[in-house]
């Protein structure tokens, strides 16, 4: 599905404001069979995927993943949660140990080859964040300097693609990451706007630069050849934002002063599609 | 899945600055072991009065707690009371602690075996304890610990994998690197079995050539 | 500190499961290591053979690298195994190859003439295992086995690398929830405070193995081989 296509259904969908339950492709037979949805969500990503202080599964994401349990079985506890990471997200999807991604899946044409996508349920920049009293104002500054990368994000890929004279520090999750920063080990940290959002707002030693670079799109995986699977899902995300679902989810998890950079990626349109 | 030793080939550079990382790690880590082995050791032996204590408390406890955890504590706990070191030396830091306590253990069961007459001797001879340790303790020590002290070297170099846990970009960080972007696993593990086995293999070898050849003045 | 006690319900379910993949891998590696460590001290050169080139092999490589190509590689081959699963299967395939090196060095600890005088007694191979020689062995067997036991607790940490909630992963997960959403990082305090369960545990482990070794006091046993961590 390409991105243009999936533009146009996410904006007529907005657009109509008559989306329910009728209009709801059935659940695929297999699945149904079941009877839980098995969801890969991340771990360690607040606010949208993360374990609370008794263990339990949280965020925004999480949210999403119950929602569909409901409309799927009546239940929003008819859904068993598994923890993905970078490296582990394809495979478990691929070889049915989860049957939907919700984990901060960002649109590849790598990914592509592998897996399938829904249409996405929201848009993101690429952000960097650096020390309070670092000279850098714009991403091209960052040359010849180091950065932190949770690996395998798209901001590893899009790093390597297109600032090759950047050092990359490669770790292993976006708190590693942060660390790095902090300590001094690397000069910048690169992640998805939104979670630097969440910790800069939180932490006054750092700052975002005010430069937003590789838009791109999160969606929900679904392996490849299922397709009345994923027309349920795309019409699941549909109604979620029809009847404007993620307002109270993001009002759940996010931290006050950054809800209407949230709300934005939820429930408005990519700026460069508009 | 086909093996594609084209794609192996094109990540052999990347390999092999994770395989000197990992040689650097682990050669830095064994000598700063053997020297905290030699040193607690010594200290046991004298029954050092406050020091000996410690060692002992140091022993227990690094050899009754995972080498994971004791990794984590030393790269993201230290830093919130001021100690901050870089991924290379943190990594350094908690191997050689890690080995170091089996080193003392290792010397230790070396020096027992001294036996009481030698000591005896030394007396005799008017030898004062510092030197009888140095000039004749010390080397049969060695020569009886050298299996054990090899043995924990090899475990060392095995467990410089660990470090990719905190990021260091080792060997088996590299791979699993790879394999988050480009899902070649199996090529990936394939090579750095290979390379880690080669390494292990090489390491035992250099092992018994040298236990061969310190044997040379007691071989009839 | 406060990280520690709110957390505290969600602490338990990672030492619970720590418990869970101790205690699995100690089942499974205790039946192989029987099994394949009495067949390794049958006078079979070849049977020998194959099972030193296991033993060499799981001993050789390391331990995470084990756990990790389970995790990464075979699902290439379309064995799917949950996070526990490999890890359970990775502890277990190391713990076997240094538990029969144990169970082997025990039976071949016990002195030959053990074995004529029970054939002169007119006793059947099997019967000779369990009643004459396994008796004998288990004393020379189980002080290091309840060693092996201390390390293989302490290497469940490993399932934190490939997303076991078990202790040292729930650890992380509170220091990394904690940075990003308040931060500030509690890391020295958790981590501190998980290495002392660990201590307590395998501390008192490791005394038992120390009290079984005084009690049984083999003599002349042969020296049975340290676990290869």
């Amino acid at each position: 599905m390409s991105t243009l296509s999936a533009a146009a259904l996410t904006l007529g969908a907005t657009l109509s404001t008559n989306a329910s339950a009728q209009t709801m492709p059935p659940v695929p037979e297999a699945l149904k069979a079941k009877g839980v949805l098995n969801a890969g969500v991340r771990c360690d990503q607040p606010p949208y995927g993360f374990q609370d202080q008794t263990g339990a599964y949280a965020g925004v994401e999480t949210d999403m993943a119950r929602q569909m349990a409901t409309w799927m079985f009546g239940s929003p506890d008819k859904v068993v949660f598994s923890c993905v990471t970078a490296e582990n997200r394809i495979p478990q999807l691929t070889g049915k140990r989860v049957d939907l991604l919700i984990a901060t899946l960002g649109v590849t044409p790598e990914r592509q080859r592998v897996i399938d996508f829904s249409t996405p349920y929201r848009w993101g920049a690429s952000g960097v964040l650096v020390r309070e009293d670092s000279k850098v104002q714009k991403v091209a500054e960052l040359d010849g300097q180091t950065v932190a990368l949770p690996k395998g994000s798209v901001q590893a890929k899009w790093f390597e693609d297109n600032m090759p004279k950047v050092n990359t520090l490669r770790l292993n999750t976006a708190a590693d990451s942060l660390q790095s920063l902090k300590q001094k080990r690397a000069d910048a940290y690169a992640h998805d706007a939104a979670t630097l959002v969440v910790i800069a707002a939180r932490d006054k030693s750092l700052r975002m630069l005010d430069d937003p670079y590789q838009l791109s799109d999160a969606a929900i995986g679904v392996r490849k050849g299922e397709d009345d699977w994923r027309a349920y899902v795309d019409a699941a995300i549909t109604r979620m934002h029809a009847e404007k679902m993620f307002r109270p989810w993001v009002e759940k998890w996010v931290p006050e002063e950054t809800r209407p950079y949230y709300l934005e990626v939820f429930e408005t349109q990519r700026p460069d599609r508009k | 899945m086909a093996f594609d030793l084209d794609y192996l080939i094109g990540q052999w550079p990347a390999l092999l600055g994770g395989l000197l990382v990992t040689i650097q790690v682990t050669v830095l880590s064994i000598v700063f072991s053997l020297a905290i082995g030699l040193v607690g050791a010594a200290l046991r032996l004298f029954r050092v009065p406050v020091l000996s204590q410690l060692v002992v408390a140091y022993v227990e406890f690094i050899r009754n707690t995972p080498i994971l955890v004791q990794l984590f504590f030393i790269f993201y706990g230290l830093p919130s009371i001021g100690l901050s070191l870089s991924l290379f030396w943190s990594g350094v830091l908690s191997l050689s602690l890690w080995a170091g306590a089996y080193q003392v253990e290792n010397f230790r069961g070396g020096l027992l075996t001294v036996e009481k007459g030698m000591r005896e001797a030394a007396y005799a001879l008017s030898l004062k304890p510092r030197l009888y340790f140095r000039l004749v303790a010390l080397p049969i020590a060695i020569r009886t610990s050298l299996p054990a002290m090899l043995n924990t070297s090899v475990s060392l170099l095995k467990n410089s994998s660990y470090l990719q846990a905190i990021g260091l970009a080792e060997l088996t960080f590299v791979a699993v690197d790879r394999i988050a972007t480009d899902f070649r696993a199996i090529e990936m593990f394939a090579a750095i079995g290979a390379m880690y086995l080669t390494l292990v293999i090489l390491l035992s070898l250099a092992a018994s050539r040298l236990e061969y050849r310190l044997q040379r003045p007691f071989r009839t | 500190m406060e990280a520690l006690l709110d957390n505290a319900v969600f602490v338990g379910k990672g030492l619970a499961m720590t418990m869970q993949i101790a205690l699995a891998t100690l089942l499974f590696s205790t039946a192989i290591s029987l099994v394949l460590g009495v067949l390794a001290s049958l006078p079979k050169p070849w049977l020998r053979g194959i099972i030193h080139m296991y033993v060499e092999f799981f001993r050789a490589i390391p331990l995470i690298v084990n756990i990790f190509f389970i995790y990464f590689a075979l699902p290439l081959f379309d064995i799917q195994l949950s996070p526990f699963a490999a890890v359970t299967l990775g502890l277990t395939l190391w713990g076997s190859a240094n538990g029969i090196e144990i169970v082997r060095g025990g039976i071949l600890s016990t002195p030959a003439h053990q074995w004529r005088s029970a054939w002169a007694l007119g006793l059947k191979t099997w019967q000779i295992y369990v009643y004459v020689i396994g008796p004998q062995a288990m004393k020379a067997i189980v002080p290091p086995f309840t060693g092996l036991l201390t390390l293989l607790v302490q290497a469940t940490s490993l399932g934190a690398l490939v997303g076991v909630s078990e202790f040292l992963k729930v650890g992380q997960i509170i220091v990394e929830r904690s940075t990003i959403m308040g931060g500030e990082s509690p890391a020295f305090f958790v981590y501190a405070f998980v290495l002392l369960v660990y201590f307590i545990i395998c501390s008192a482990l490791t005394w038992l193995s120390r009290y079984l070794e005084r009690r049984f006091n083999t003599g002349s046993a042969r020296r049975t081989p340290a676990p290869q961590i």
